[in-house]
């Protein structure tokens, strides 16, 4: 026995295992299409881990290629479908920030009521994975039925679904099991850097998986006021830039945190552009926050991160 | 005949709970879907992963659907429809069902796959979790009776069911039985959203509806136990005794797949040390409660 295990690694018990290296994702229930997650097993528990995404936006523009802004707009709201209004207004923003427009205030109510319904519907949607990755069917069905609701609702409908919303949060309270399996995950080491949205938000609170989860939940109830307070959403659209050139500078709280775009415009084409993102940062945050957990815990905490591989830059 | 009947009620039981799932899991009643999935299951490639323990991949599913069958076949549907009236029926239950950890390390094992095989050791966790509470709420229930055959657990109840006369029992053995047939939230060895079906990942085709047909009938055998040992068995008005028994069982059944839906799986931790550190106290109050009654009520 000794001779079979005595070049092996040992656990933090002492004991010596096989230790393996297996894959979640790209293509796993638990995690978000795109994300790989790679974790050396010590039996049940993980040792370390790390992720990458392989849908992330390429951080450059090509060398020498103009682009269009309507084109640019369109292009980096199709390549984050996770949050597409959020990013769609990150390049009108910088876009008409180089053009040197001027803002104005009944565009950009319409425009903060269309990123707050996206924030409620893109919470949703974690609520609907978070229900799937803790086998927790109800939750799954019933917040991926209101984001779906919600992504086709107009301003007044969005009221209406007002009590429904309350009652999953309430509900959510009330679930057996749901503190247990969340409190105490995911807690990151005090001065952990680059936090940003819900997940540094929740870092004042307790900064785990249940924290971040009650965050989510009072967002929406915060949009959700703001909508009733503002109006109807409008989806942003570029206005008219004409041929303006010049730099232009954005940022955007986008449903997972910040995201800035810096770029250049010249005779209304983008020259080039830097965007930064949270999900940058965050996934960068896989290793510490995996890494001695039991396997469950650990897929509970990176979930807690809200990753979206497409909003991840390389 | 009473081979073929309990066995005819087993696959009908079965059926009608695939029906139930298939609704709570898609929201619509579809009756002829069990069917159509079970000859899908026929129709399609039935993989095999590379470097299997071939005697284990195959073994598994069988195994475990035996292991339910063999469970079902002590417990009675009416006072003379039962496969085999054992004098030691209530432990020949316990010693069926220990065979499903067998089962399932097989099937963990076997595939030689890192999901399956964390999912088969995890339900070994699992077994040392539940396993005592399988059998101490039986001890309570054959001490009423004195007696471990079942149809005379069942005669025991004329009049007051265990659910009523050791309702802890009850409680815990429920509990239990879920996690002995790992269903949500005690899914620890499939767990779709951290093992992405675990024991289950690596089988395809014939083999993996076996292997549902098996988890299906293990539900049902348990919710057969849980009617035998606290719901009165047969026993009901109006009706004819073997009916009672099936609305019983079926009631429990439905009960079982839908209580996982309200809840979310739990961490195999706190498993271990509820049902150490809470039930296995509970479950030893609930025998010293049922000893007093015995001894004091007539």
């Amino acid at each position: 026995m000794i001779e079979v295990t005595k070049d092996l690694p040992r656990s933090a018990d002492g004991l010596a295992m096989d230790w393996m290296e297996v894959p979640f994702g790209p293509v796993f229930p638990g995690l978000p299409g795109g994300l790989k997650l790679t974790l050396t097993l010590d039996g049940d528990g993980v040792t370390e881990g790390q992720a990458t995404s392989l849908v992330g936006m390429i951080n450059e523009s090509e060398e020498g290629k103009e682009i269009g802004a309507e084109t640019f707009i369109e292009r980096l709201a199709s390549a984050m479908p996770l949050a597409s209004v959020s990013y769609r207004l990150l390049a009108c923003l910088a876009i008409e920030r180089a053009a040197g427009l001027e803002n104005d205030s009944a565009t950009d109510q319409a425009r903060a009521v269309a990123l707050e319904c996206e924030r409620i519907a893109s919470h949703l949607g974690w609520l609907a994975q978070t229900g799937r990755q803790l086998g927790f069917a109800w939750l799954t069905d019933r917040a991926a039925t209101l984001q779906l609701e919600i992504r086709r609702a107009s301003g007044k409908r969005l009221l209406e679904l007002t009590p429904a919303l309350q009652a999953l949060a309430a509900r959510l309270g009330r679930t057996p099991l749901l503190k247990s399996r969340l409190k105490g995950i995911g807690i990151l080491p005090s001065g952990t850097g680059g936090l940003s949205g819900p997940v540094a938000r929740a870092a004042d609170d307790a900064g785990d998986a249940w924290a971040r989860l009650w965050q989510r939940l009072d967002e929406i109830i915060t949009s959700l006021d703001y909508i009733k307070a503002t109006g109807e959403p409008g989806l942003p659209v570029l206005r008219n830039i004409g041929r303006g050139s010049g730099t232009g500078e954005a940022t955007v709280e986008t449903p997972r945190g910040e995201a800035q775009l810096s770029l250049i415009l010249e005779h209304g084409q983008v020259k080039s552009y830097r965007l930064d993102t949270a999900c940058s940062h965050h996934i960068g945050l896989v290793a510490k926050l995996v890494e001695g957990r039991e396997l469950g815990d650990a897929l509970v905490a990176v979930g807690s991160l809200d990753l979206s591989p497409w909003e991840v830059i390389s | 005949m009473n081979f073929v009947i309990v066995l005819v009620a087993l696959l009908g039981s079965v059926w009608l709970l695939a029906v139930v799932e298939g609704w709570t899991t898609t929201g619509r009643l579809r009756p002829a879907a069990p069917l159509l999935s079970g000859l899908a299951h026929l129709g399609r490639e039935s993989i095999v992963p590379r470097t299997p323990d071939r005697v284990f991949f195959e073994t598994a599913p069988v195994l475990l659907l035996i292991v339910a069958v063999l469970g079902a076949a002590v417990l009675p549907l009416a006072p003379t429809l039962v496969i085999a009236d054992l004098a030691t029926g209530a432990l020949f239950i316990n010693a069926a069902l220990a065979y499903v950890l067998v089962a399932l390390i097989m099937a963990g094992w076997g595939p030689n796959g890192a999901y399956a095989m964390i999912g088969g050791w995890r339900f070994l966790g699992q077994l040392i979790a539940y396993a005592m509470l399988i059998v101490m709420p039986i001890t309570a229930v054959a001490m009423r009776a004195e007696s471990l055959v079942t149809t005379v657990i069942v005669g025991s109840q004329d009049g007051l069911w265990n659910i009523v006369y050791q309702p802890l029992g009850f409680v815990l053995f429920f509990i239990a039985a879920m996690a002995l047939a790992f269903r949500a939230p005690f899914d620890l060895p499939t767990a779709p959203g951290e093992l992405g079906g675990g024991v289950d990942a690596e089988y395809t085709g014939v083999r993996l509806g076996v292997l549902r047909l098996a988890r299906l009938t293990l539900v049902i055998t348990l919710a057969s136990a849980t009617t035998v040992f606290y719901l009165g068995g047969w026993h009901g008005p109006l009706l004819p005794p073997w009916a009672w028994s099936l609305i019983k069982t079926l009631a429990v059944g439905v009960s079982m797949l839908l209580a996982g839906r309200y809840l979310p799986r739990i961490r195999e931790a706190d498993l271990m040390r509820w049902c150490w550190t809470l039930g296995i106290p509970l479950a030893l109050l609930n025998i010293i409660v049922v000893g007093l009654l015995v001894l004091v009520v007539p």
